[in-house]
């Protein structure tokens, strides 16, 4: 009922889709979300520096808070800006005629492949930032266990609505 | 009670007087059962319609009387469900009793409430079998009603315990795919309801196969499938009649599996259950004082829940104060120690022996059966757990064995099914694995497994090793981890005036024991892929072997960590639907890069060519 199989060699087009990478945008948006999060980090390191060094702390803590505190912020501020293009080199998808294949990750990489017909159904979203941008984000549910919700985000939004279209076109006849 | 004119004065049977109703939406269903929207068609012109409370306003549905209710016997149950809440206030009540003068009031007080309870849910319980979709309203200032296509029922399980079989009744739960809880829990239906209650579903669900199958075959793209189709169509007649035979109450059908008493006595060695039993016991002891009695002094848990923990907790120190007190009283050191050596026998023989009892209770007369496209299993000893899982929900198979298994030629035997929650299941975070056979000769395992996943032939299977590199990664790990707790031992022993020595007595060992285990871990771990499936195994002592059908995969992951990347090997992982957190997942590590990227695209190709149905 469920095992059928349609035909034994795959379609011509199954691997020839091309690889693409995310828009650009992406990582102007990345950036931009990271340097809102260390603004904030910076506004709550500088009330803790003015409190332990007005409140009378012991000078080895108010170093601490100070000076180390600082170099941390300092450094989430380098990644803010470094981080997203590196990712975003790394980053990269290819719709195919079977399916859909992303690519990820800097240290720990992955590439991950859903089978058309194996989407349950699709999101696709965007965020204030994201619509000033023109990007989207493009979910995609199965029915697995790991990847029962495969996020493909920083695609230009009308290549989201594309895609989704692309990989929902599959027959409803795999309904529950 | 009394707004329900029908209700105790109403029929001692209530599936009785449904039957002519019952024929009906059966012949002309579509004519009588759906016109929703419009009002009551006269269906039961004889009875005067109950005073429903003022149903729902976006209300379409069919005359009351058509829809079906609980045995009345449900009362007594539903009680019976409340007892664990009342058992507090019950005591409250026996201690009150012991000073106040009369203890009827105080009894009439706590029962009366929860007795009005369970006859009010009694009476505002419904169920009613529309065209498509199974109803259920419960409710009665606040009506709810859940609508249940038949096409997403997994399975239909009872639960009949000693006292459900002296009324002939049985507690029914509707499982769907997903969610953590049975979709419906109906407590009680009368067994001929439940049959009945099997086999509409099984209709229902056949005719909704039949059209999704029409709309599917008018939407095919690929003109390819058509011999696909056609020989699926050989293997499967009638979806109507497959589902028919397996939705059948009792397992009925080619029986697959059967575990008689010289099998539970292996299982119950084998499992070792009786770790929980002897916690719960241990637990009871203590909270009737058995400890006291003993002349044993210890705390007492803080809660009767937590009881058999803490006792489990507290039992090295019990065990320490009794040898500190032989040693005081003057018994020779060696008599002690055989005093304890023969404790510790004791103890270990009657929780084996108590994993017996326990297998001989959950696994009692456990049977697997095959009817049609569907497996039907039945077990327990006092409580009769039946469940029934179409062929198609299996996710994966998984095979498992023990050292102590293999001492005895035999395996376990398990499936993942998406969704269902009733049949013998193990608990803990994988609750959505079943065993098809708790313990089965290993001969005995290809035959069952090409039943379950037919085409597929264990014993032809074609292993592929991982990359043999990876025994050098793991013994690395391994040697470095050894290391450290070497190094560990050395700090600690210096301030206690131990000589460092000791660090390299606890290294050796471990970097040995880590040497050999790296080694057949990795001689065992291996892939292979069949016409249908996809296998994998690993394990040294503990060894798993999983199966997963093409038409199972959901996604596919090839995943390369830093230390990957340099050994240049890679980790495939497929994905499954309904994997708990303990399952063995089809993760293979180690492959070489070139070999773990052709099979990823090999197995996307051949995922995408087949269809995934819940």
């Amino acid at each position: 009922m469920s095992e059928e199989r349609a035909g034994e060699a795959p379609p011509a087009e199954a691997h020839a889709g091309p690889e693409r990478k995310l828009d650009r945008n992406w990582i102007t948006q990345q950036r931009i979300g990271r340097w809102i999060r260390v603004g904030v980090l910076a506004g709550v390191w500088a009330v803790a520096s003015l409190v332990v060094t007005f409140a009378g702390a012991p000078a080895a803590v108010s170093a601490a808070v100070v000076g180390g505190l600082g170099a941390l912020l300092v450094l989430q501020a380098v990644l803010a800006h470094v981080w997203p293009a590196k990712t975003w080199k790394h980053a990269s998808y290819r719709v195919t005629g079977s399916g859909i294949e992303i690519r990820r990750g800097v240290w720990w990489r992955e590439v991950v492949a859903v089978p058309r017909s194996r989407v349950q159904h699709t999101d696709v979203s965007q965020g204030p930032l994201e619509r000033s941008l023109g990007l989207g984000s493009l979910v995609l549910y199965t029915a697995g266990t790991d990847h029962s919700r495969v996020a493909l985000p920083g695609l230009a939004y009308e290549d989201a609505l594309a895609i989704r279209d692309r990989l929902a076109a599959v027959d409803e006849d795999d309904a529950v | 009670m009394p707004s329900e004119p029908a209700g105790p004065s109403g029929p001692p049977d209530p599936f009785g007087p449904s039957e002519p109703e019952a024929g009906r939406p059966e012949t002309g269903d579509a004519a009588a059962g759906i016109p929703a929207g419009a009002p009551p068609p006269g269906g039961g012109p004889g009875a005067p319609p109950p005073a429903v409370p003022a149903p729902a306003p976006d209300s379409g549905e069919p005359p009351p009387d058509a829809r079906h209710r609980l045995h009345p016997v449900s009362i007594l149950f539903i009680l019976g469900a409340q007892a664990r809440s009342l058992l507090v206030p019950g005591l409250f009540v026996v201690f009150a009793a012991r000073r106040s003068d009369d203890p009827s009031v105080w009894a009439m007080v706590l029962i009366v409430p929860y007795a009005l309870v369970a006859v009010v849910r009694y009476l505002s319980f419904r169920y009613d079998y529309r065209p498509d979709e199974l109803v259920i309203e419960t409710g009665f200032v606040f009506r709810k009603r859940r609508h249940i296509p038949y096409g997403r029922i997994h399975n239909i399980g009872s639960v009949e315990n000693p006292l459900h079989r002296a009324f002939r009744v049985a507690e029914v739960r509707v499982e769907t795919a997903g969610g953590e809880e049975p979709e419906a829990r109906i407590r009680v239906l009368s067994l001929d309801a439940l049959e009945e209650m099997r086999r509409r579903v099984a209709v229902g669900k056949a005719r909704g196969a039949g059209a999704a199958a029409g709309a599917g075959a008018a939407a095919a793209t690929a003109g390819e499938q058509t011999a696909a189709g056609e020989a699926g169509a050989a293997v499967t007649p009638s979806p109507a009649a497959a589902v028919m035979a397996g939705v059948a109450a009792a397992p009925a059908g080619r029986e697959l599996v059967r575990l008689g008493a010289r099998d539970l006595v292996l299982h119950g060695l084998i499992d070792n259950r009786g770790m929980v039993v002897a916690g719960a016991a241990l637990g009871l002891g203590w909270q009737a004082g058995l400890f006291d009695r003993a002349g044993i002094d210890a705390g007492r848990p803080s809660s009767p829940w937590s009881g058999g923990w803490e006792a489990w907790g507290e039992l090295p120190q019990l065990a320490w104060q009794w040898v500190a007190r032989s040693l005081q009283s003057g018994s020779s050191p060696l008599r002690v120690a055989v005093g304890v050596l023969v404790a510790v026998a004791l103890f270990l023989l009657l929780v084996r022996v108590l994993s017996i009892a326990w297998a001989f209770y959950k696994l009692w007369g456990f049977r697997l059966a095959l009817a049609g496209r569907e497996l039907a299993s039945e077990s327990g000893l006092l409580t009769r757990v039946r469940a029934a899982v179409p062929l198609h929900r299996i996710q994966t198979v998984t095979v498992s064995e023990t050292p102590l298994h293999r001492l005895f030629r035999r395996v376990e035997v398990s499936a993942e099914t998406a969704g269902g929650k009733t049949g013998s299941r193990e608990g803990g975070g994988d609750r959505e694995r079943q065993r098809l056979a708790p313990v089965l000769r290993r001969a005995e395992l290809p035959a069952l497994l090409a039943e379950i996943l037919p085409g597929l032939d264990l014993s032809a299977v074609d292993w592929r090793p991982v990359d043999p590199r990876g025994e050098r990664r793991m013994r690395r790990v391994r040697l470095v981890s050894a290391a450290v707790a070497g190094i560990a031992v050395t700090i600690a022993a210096r301030p206690a005036g131990v000589s460092p020595w000791w660090g390299l007595a606890a290294f050796v060992p471990l970097a040995l024991l880590g040497i050999w285990i790296a080694r057949r871990r990795i001689r065992r771990l291996g892939w292979a892929v069949t016409d249908d499936d996809v296998l994998y195994r690993s394990g040294g002592l503990w060894r798993h072997l999983t199966v997963a059908r093409d038409s199972k995969l959901q996604a596919l992951a090839l995943e390369e960590s830093p230390i990957d990347r340099r050994w240049g090997m890679a980790t495939l992982a497929l994905d499954t639907a309904g994997a708990g957190m303990t399952s063995h997942r089809l993760h293979v590590p180690y492959l070489a890069r070139a070999t773990a990227r052709e099979l990823f695209e090999q197995l996307e190709r051949r995922a995408a060519a087949t269809a995934f149905r819940w």
